[in-house]
C-alpha cells in the first residue's frame, strides 16, 4: 500500500491576515484513507482480551462477553495471536499469548466457555497482564491491541485513574495500543476514555450487554483494516505565533513543534484536527506558513511523512475583512469546541458541581455564534440539564458523545 | 495546497523557510528550475515547493548540493513527492521495550497480581483468602499461621502499593467442581493432603453432576 491512500490536506477560515493586528485563524487538518484495495494484505494481529469476571458480571452480560470473544476468534487467522485474561479480584491467564489456528482456537473458546463470575474488580491487574501477555509474544510487525472490557469500577490492585493512564501513555509508545470496552451503567467512564485515548486505541460505551458482540466485531472490523500505524500530526509553530489545539487531543509539545497523536488509521477513515492560530501583524506583500507533516508506520512497517501547508498573505485589514469566511468549516470547529467544553462540563457535574458545570457549557456557546441554530438548541438544553443534574443513563451516553465529537472521526 | 497552485518568489520563499535570495542561487546552480513566467510576474510551481523541501531535508542528511542536484534533477512531480514521504527520519525509540516496563511495573505490585507461566488447567495462582462467609467485606488480614508467599521471579518492591496485611496473605488455588461451585484450597494444604484433594475433587464434581472423564484434575 502506498502513501497515495492517505493524503493530508489543510484548510483556514480566511487565508489573508491583517498587518495592523494579530489575527485568529481557525485551521482545519484533514487526513483521509482510501478505501482499502487489497483486503489480503494486512498486518497481522496481537492481541488480548481482557474480561471482567467480577462478580456483577452475572448471566446475560457474560454470556454475550463469551459469544463477542469466541466471535473475535473467528475473525483472526494464522497470521494472528490471542491472549485471553479474566480478572475479578485476582488475573487469571485463561489463555497465553497462542498463535491461532484450528485446534488453538478451539482451545481459546473452551477456555472463554470456562469463564464464571467471581469476585471484585482489579482492572489494573488484568489489564497489565493482558498487556505482559502481548509483550511476551515473539517480536514481529504485528499490531499490537489490549481490549478491555469492564463492567464496573476498578475497585482492587492499581485505582488510580493518573497512574492507569500514565501506564496507557508509557505502553503506547512501546507499540502497545489499549481499547476499552464499558458495558452497562456502573463503570468509571472517565477512565476508560483516558486508557483508551491516551493509549491509542478506542472506547466504546455499550449501553446492553447483547450489543457487546457486535461493538467486538466493530473493533476487530478496525484492526483488520488499519492502514497507518501510531500516525501523529507534526506542526511546526512560527516564531510570534500562538497555537491551540482544540478537542483536548493527546498531544506533546517539544519546542516549537506540537506534536498531535491519532493514533492508528484504518481504511475509509477520515480524521479532522482543529488548531487556532494567533498570527502577528506584519508588513503588507509578507506571507506566513504553517505547515504540518503527517507521519506514520504503513503496515510493512516504514515511515512514511506527508506534508501541508496554509499559507498566510498579509493584506491591510479593510481589505482582509473583506473576503468571506468559510462559514462552514468555522462550525465544525465549533462543534468540537462544544464537545470539548461539554467533556469538562460533565467532569464538574459527576463531581456534584451541577452550577458551574451548567455555566462552563453555557459560557461556551456564547462564544460560538457560528453554530446552528439546531446544535446550539441541543447544547442549551444539555446546559440546562447539567444544572439540574444527569440520570446515571444520560450522563453515560452524553460523555460517549462528546468523546466522539471531540475526536472528529 | 492545490497541485496547481502558484506562487510569488516571496510565497515560495515562506513555505520552503528559506529566503527568495536562496532560490535565486540554487536556480543559478542548476539544483532549481526557473520559474514559469507568465505575464510580469515569475511564478512558482508545486513541483518547485516538492524540490525545495527535498533539498532541506538531503542537506540534513549531510549530502553536498553537487549530490543533491544529481539526485533529484531527473524526478517528476511524482517521483519528488514519493521521495520526501520516504526520507522522513524515523522517531527515537523508547528506552525501555514494552516487556521490560511490564515487568518493572507488575513488579512493584504486590505477591497476588504477579503470575508465572499459566498452568494447563487454567487455575488461579496467588490468591488472597475470599471469605466466602462474607463475601460483601473487604479482604480480611491475614490469619496466624500465614505462611511468607512462595518467591516469584521479579525483585522485591521497595513499597507495596497496598498494606503490610495484602502482603502477608498467603497463596490460595481454585479449583472448578461445577457451574458457580469452587474449592478454596490454600497451597500448603494443596501440598500437604496430596492426593485427598484429588478424590475430594473428583467427589464434589462427581456430586454436582459433571462426569469425571470431561476433566483431568
Amino acid at each position: 500500500m502506498t502513501s497515495t491512500d492517505i493524503t493530508l490536506t489543510v484548510a483556514t477560515e480566511r487565508s489573508a491576515v491583517a498587518c495592523e493586528v494579530t489575527s485568529q485563524r481557525m485551521v482545519e487538518w484533514t487526513i483521509s484513507v482510501a478505501a482499502s484495495q487489497r483486503q489480503a494484505e494486512r498486518a497481522p494481529l496481537n492481541l488480548a482480551l481482557i474480561l471482567d469476571r467480577s462478580g456483577s458480571m452475572q448471566g446475560d452480560k457474560l454470556r454475550n462477553v463469551r459469544q463477542a470473544a469466541s466471535h473475535v476468534l473467528d475473525l483472526l487467522d494464522e497470521r494472528d495471536r490471542a491472549a485471553i485474561v479474566a480478572y475479578d479480584d485476582q488475573v487469571l491467564t485463561l489463555a497465553p499469548s497462542t498463535a491461532i489456528g484450528d485446534r488453538a482456537r478451539a482451545d481459546l473458546k473452551r477456555a472463554i466457555g470456562e469463564l464464571q463470575p467471581g469476585g471484585w474488580t482489579d482492572l489494573g491487574g488484568g489489564w497489565l497482564t493482558g498487556c505482559q501477555q502481548i509483550a511476551g509474544a515473539p517480536p514481529g510487525d504485528a499490531l499490537a491491541r489490549a481490549l478491555l472490557l469492564t463492567d464496573g469500577l476498578a475497585n482492587r490492585g492499581m485505582t488510580d485513574i493518573e497512574e492507569l493512564t500514565h501506564h496507557a501513555r508509557e505502553l503506547r509508545r512501546r507499540g502497545i495500543a489499549t481499547s476499552t470496552f464499558g458495558v452497562g451503567l456502573d463503570f468509571n467512564e472517565q477512565l476508560l476514555e483516558a486508557l483508551a485515548e491516551q493509549g491509542g486505541g478506542r472506547f466504546y460505551y455499550i449501553e446492553r450487554p447483547a450489543q457487546i458482540p457486535a461493538v467486538f466485531h466493530t473493533e476487530l472490523g478496525n484492526l483488520l483494516t488499519v492502514v497507518a500505524r501510531e500516525a501523529f500530526l507534526s506542526i511546526g509553530i512560527p516564531r510570534g505565533v500562538g497555537l491551540e489545539l482544540l478537542g483536548d487531543l493527546p498531544h506533546e509539545r517539544q519546542g516549537d513543534r506540537l506534536r498531535v497523536y491519532l493514533g492508528d488509521l484504518c481504511a475509509q477513515e477520515r480524521r479532522h484536527v482543529y488548531t487556532r492560530a494567533l498570527v502577528p501583524p506584519d508588513a503588507p506583500g509578507t506571507a506566513l506558513a504553517l505547515h504540518g507533516e503527517l507521519g506514520y508506520a504503513n503496515i510493512e512497517g516504514r515511515s512514511i511523512t506527508l506534508a501541508a501547508t496554509v499559507l498566510f498573505s498579509y493584506l491591510r485589514e479593510a481589505q482582509v475583512l473583506q473576503i468571506p469566511v468559510a462559514a462552514e468549516l468555522l462550525e465544525r470547529a465549533g462543534e468540537v469546541e462544544l464537545a470539548t467544553a461539554t467533556a469538562q462540563a460533565l467532569r464538574l457535574e459527576r463531581a456534584g458541581q451541577r452550577q458551574q458545570a451548567q455555566a462552563l457549557l453555557q459560557r461556551q456557546l456564547a462564544s460560538s455564534p457560528a453554530m446552528p441554530a439546531p446544535a446550539a438548541a441541543h447544547y442549551q438544553l444539555l446546559a440546562d440539564q447539567l444544572g439540574a443534574g444527569l440520570s446515571e443513563e444520560e450522563r453515560k451516553a452524553t460523555h460517549f458523545a462528546a468523546y466522539k465529537a471531540r475526536q472528529s472521526r | 495546497m492545490a497541485n496547481d497552485t502558484l506562487y510569488s518568489i516571496s510565497e515560495l520563499a515562506a513555505l520552503a523557510g528559506v529566503t527568495p535570495r536562496t532560490i535565486r542561487y540554487y536556480t543559478a546552480e542548476g539544483l532549481l528550475p526557473g520559474p514559469d513566467t507568465r505575464g510580469p510576474y515569475a511564478r512558482y510551481g508545486h513541483a518547485h515547493l516538492l524540490r525545495l523541501q527535498l533539498i532541506a531535508r538531503l542537506k540534513a542528511a549531510y549530502l553536498p548540493l553537487a549530490a543533491i542536484k544529481e539526485r533529484i534533477e531527473q524526478l517528476g512531480e511524482q517521483e519528488l513527492a514519493q521521495l520526501l514521504a520516504e526520507l522522513a527520519p524515523a522517531p527515537p525509540p523508547p528506552p525501555t521495550s514494552a516487556s521490560d516496563y511490564l515487568a518493572e511495573v507488575l513488579g512493584r505490585m504486590p505477591a497476588p497480581q504477579r503470575l508465572a507461566e499459566a498452568p494447563a488447567r487454567y487455575e488461579a495462582l496467588p490468591a488472597p483468602a475470599f471469605g466466602l462467609a462474607d463475601a460483601a467485606a473487604p479482604r480480611a488480614p491475614a490469619a496466624p499461621q500465614m505462611i511468607a508467599p512462595a518467591p516469584a521471579p521479579p525483585p522485591p518492591a521497595p513499597q507495596p502499593r497496598l498494606g503490610p496485611a495484602a502482603a502477608l496473605e498467603q497463596r490460595w488455588r481454585r479449583i472448578t467442581l461445577a457451574p458457580g461451585v469452587e474449592l478454596h484450597i490454600s497451597e500448603a494444604q494443596y501440598d500437604a493432603l496430596g492426593t485427598l484433594v484429588e478424590r475430594l475433587v473428583a467427589l464434589g464434581r462427581a456430586l454436582l453432576g459433571r462426569k469425571e472423564s470431561e476433566e483431568a484434575p
